[in-house]
């Protein structure tokens, strides 16, 4: 789609001059406009930066991710969310190239956009981000001794409550019990009948009989 | 100091404010969300409780001979939200106001209510089910006229074919009548 205002016009013409890309915009209910723009390499992110800033656009802030789900997975991005008159831009730069997942180094925006200053020494600090040409590259919280890319290495709090990573632990729980599931593919007997016959046109229904397959007493753990 | 004596003495005649726990029960209120407790008689195995569980507290598996499920409700991850027991349709789970969960490291893996469910076969095609609670029956046949308790003993599709022919054979008796 295409902007439906004159400031927005503007933007997108000259992103589109800047790096050679258009700006997709999505509209909510409201008609709220929202760009987006995905570069394809990170030497973009300076012509895109110098085309915002001169259009008053204002950085709102800025969020590291990984875009890939998994946990062997490195495709690091950042989205950098600008602040126009009437509208947001989402500038999104992926960190990795075709066949490499290592993160490639990021310029600074900070000369354009002061406030990139503190994310941009974050994303360094946390996630091991390099940026490039950064005025004040000084950490932020972590001692010295301790290595870039900490947060990267320990496990997201995301997956260590999610319940998918309870798996080992039901191991536990169950082995407790005396039942091994460590080659349980969780199958379930009511969302896959066992045996049940197909042919249901002529059911004995008249006079039904209550038949246990084999009953066996409920027992409480408690 | 007058002010403060008559507030000691107060005090005094009134006794403590606190509950003496551990000597004495401490008062739990009604609507405690306490430990989970399943009623195996309730359960149709919908897994509903499952699927809404956040910290992944409950399993639920087939036995090995196929003739049940295994139901188990780890305490040690449950967060006694109670969304299990909000989303149950049989009102099968219900959160006690029993909240000594206190227990030691070593006991942490027993910390578990495991219930074992069987399946029945259903009267019309043997199909492994578990038999329709009675009061979802009559919520589900509310309106029908016709008397439905034995069609609880039958897999859905067995009960959808039985109930309606019995809701036409109820609709003839009542236009030659």
């Amino acid at each position: 789609m295409t902007p439906t205002n004159k400031s927005n016009e503007i933007v997108h013409d000259a992103l589109l001059q800047a790096t050679e890309l258009a700006t997709q915009w999505t509209f909510d209910v409201k008609q709220n406009a929202f760009g987006w723009l995905r570069l394809n390499n990170t030497e973009s992110l300076r012509p895109a930066a110098k085309a915002l800033a001169e259009n008053g656009a204002r950085l709102c802030t800025m969020t590291a991710y990984v875009e890939e789900r998994g946990e062997n997975s490195n495709k690091k991005a950042i989205a950098y969310h600008f602040a126009l008159a009437n509208t947001v831009v989402t500038v999104t730069v992926p960190l990795y190239t075709a066949g490499c997942d290592t993160p490639v180094a990021v310029p600074s925006i900070t000369s354009w956009f002061r406030n990139a200053d503190w994310n941009e020494r974050e994303f360094h600090e946390m996630f091991g981000i390099d940026i490039v040409d950064h005025p004040n590259p000084k950490r932020l919280f972590l001692d010295e001794r301790l290595d870039a890319g900490i947060m990267s290495s320990l496990i997201p709090f995301s997956a260590m409550v999610h319940g998918a990573a309870t798996r080992n632990l039901w191991e536990q729980v169950m082995a407790a019990k005396g039942v091994d599931i460590t080659g349980s593919d969780g199958s379930y007997g009511l969302e896959n009948p066992h045996g049940a016959p197909t042919d249901i046109s002529t059911p004995p229904i008249e006079e039904p009989t209550f038949t246990p397959v084999s009953a066996t007493a409920p027992e409480n753990g408690n | 100091m007058f002010r403060f004596l008559k507030l000691l003495g107060k005090n005094l005649a009134q006794g403590p404010s606190t509950d003496p726990f551990p000597a004495k029960e401490a008062h739990t209120p009604e609507r405690f969300r306490g430990r989970v407790v399943v009623n195996p008689e309730q359960c149709v195995g919908c897994r509903i409780c499952h699927h809404m569980c956040a910290g992944g507290a409950i399993r639920i598996e087939d036995n090995e001979e196929k003739t049940g499920y295994n139901f188990t409700v780890w305490h040690n991850t449950c967060a006694l939200c109670g969304m299990c027991r909000h989303y149950c349709p049989t009102k099968a789970i219900t959160l006690s106001t029993d909240w000594h969960n206190a227990h030691t490291q070593e006991d942490k893996y027993d910390w578990a209510a495991h219930y074992s469910i069987p399946y029945l076969a259903c009267a019309g095609c043997g199909a492994h089910i578990r038999m329709l609670p009675p009061q979802l029956a009559a919520r589900l046949y509310a309106h029908s006229p016709v008397d439905m308790t034995d069609l609880l003993k039958l897999c859905p599709s067995c009960r959808q074919l039985a109930a309606a022919r019995r809701e036409e054979i109820s609709n003839d008796t009542h236009e030659q009548e």
